[in-house]
């Protein structure tokens, strides 16, 4: 549907198609009320730091979907997989259910990805030499394009079919200010859909982290009660040993001969799959970066309305150092 | 919320575990209609039973086992399921933008 309005749109306008698909719905009004404001004068605005930011929440996403995905399908969980309305169950796997699910979200981040670098670009172009409107205005064509590739769910397919033809009678109306004042809080919307869509991922890690530890511990249940028996041994021997109440050479060679048992034994620490706190850190530091893009997206706006220069060079640092801590934890495991 | 298990209170004989059992099975009756928080929590204390309970109890532990299961699955199912859900509020916001570039 989607594919059709815009070829219909460029039909009537006899419009260039454009090179590259790049996306982000909030970008329709923005990148397109660039070309209003070329010429306006104002400080240097630069979005490569939101542009490089919105890489790094992409980066997080894709990991994110491959190590829930990976996780899903190693645990025997039965789960009842929802599927489209009219659509009969298909035979997936509980990863292969996510996956599908979850793919929508990535289209979308990655359509962040597109806008931000569209907009840094066209900023920078701005601040140069003041003439990038057509190449924005082809970035916004593109824009919609991308998010009627399939895999966006047919209903943000068609929203943004009945958003594109608006746009085009409207996109030369507003200047950079208006159109990402009224933008800012739909793109704020469009994140707070996907922290909460986050939170449900939480859970389900969560979930499958209890649900691991239930299998080891039932599994391993006979050694953990012999390692519980030994422990209130070793702790009985050295009571005694130090009142004096037995022989030392003989309490030191049964108290050896239980550290041997112990070490081949499981402790509980030891079955909780540590690979799983680290995929929570890692929720936990794309929520974060997500945030903070949301914020820097905001700033953006302010500047460009007060026409005051963005404070966005903070952002970068928070994300790379969100990432670093990540790294480290996963390298650690 | 329930109260917590004394787990070092318990006696230990099957009749003692057996009933502590009778309490967390009925607890994860209930839990199936509470939250997610709730349904952790009681296959937590479940996960619990099955280290805590006298090895000679082992039968207790296949019912123990089944129980903390089925919460945690059902957590997943509703978590896949709000994912799901959720498509629509980004449809909704993407409309709205609709709305605001006729505005503009």
């Amino acid at each position: 549907m989607i594919q059709r309005a815009i070829a219909n749109s460029r039909r009537r306008r006899g419009h260039v198609p454009a090179r590259s698909r790049a996306g982000g719905a909030c970008a329709a009004l923005f990148v397109a009320s660039l070309s209003a404001c070329a010429s306006a004068s104002g400080p240097r605005v630069d979005a490569t730091p939101l542009a490089s930011a919105s890489s790094r929440v992409y980066e997080d996403f894709i990991a994110t979907q491959a190590m829930v995905v990976e996780e899903l399908d190693a645990v025997a969980v039965d789960v009842a997989c929802p599927v489209p309305d009219g659509e009969a169950g298909a035979s997936e796997t509980p990863g292969e259910c996510f996956e599908r699910i979850w793919q929508p979200r990535m289209e979308v981040v990655r359509a962040f990805v597109g806008y931000a670098e569209r907009l840094a670009a066209a900023l920078a172009a701005r601040s140069r030499d003041g003439s990038s409107a057509s190449e924005v205005l082809a970035a916004a064509d593109e824009l919609f394009h991308a998010l009627g590739l399939p895999g966006i769910p047919g209903a943000v397919s068609r929203a943004v079919a009945s958003f594109y033809e608006p746009w085009q009678e409207t996109r030369s109306a507003a200047t950079a200010g208006e159109a990402l004042a009224s933008a800012d809080p739909h793109v704020q919307a469009l994140v707070a859909v996907l922290v909460a869509d986050l939170g449900d991922v939480r859970e389900i890690v969560t979930t499958l982290r209890a649900r691991l530890v239930l299998e080891r511990i039932a599994a391993h249940n006979d050694e953990l009660a012999l390692r519980d028996a030994l422990e209130r041994r070793q702790r009985e021997l050295a009571q005694r040993l130090a009142a004096g109440q037995v022989e030392p050479a003989s309490a030191a060679a049964e108290l050896a001969a239980i550290a041997s048992v112990l070490s081949h034994l499981p402790t509980r620490a030891g079955l909780v799959p540590a690979r799983l706190d680290a995929v929570l850190q890692m929720l936990a530091a794309t929520r974060t970066a997500l945030v903070a893009w949301g914020q820097a997206h905001a700033d953006l706006a302010a500047a460009l309305r007060d026409r005051k220069p963005a404070a966005l060079g903070a952002l970068l640092p928070r994300v790379r150092q969100i990432r670093t801590t990540w790294t480290k934890s996963r390298s650690e495991q | 919320m329930s109260p917590p298990i004394d787990w070092n209170g318990i006696e230990p004989t099957e009749e003692a575990w057996a009933r502590v059992l009778d309490e967390l099975v009925s607890r994860a009756r209930r839990a199936v209609k509470a939250t997610q928080r709730e349904r952790l929590r009681v296959a937590d204390d479940l996960t619990r039973f099955i280290a805590m309970s006298p090895i000679a109890m082992s039968r207790l532990d296949v019912i123990a086992k089944r129980a903390a299961e089925a919460l945690l699955d059902a957590n997943l199912t509703t978590a896949l399921a709000q994912l799901s859900d959720r498509a629509t509020e980004l449809e909704e916001h993407l409309a709205a933008l609709r709305q605001g570039g006729a505005s503009t």
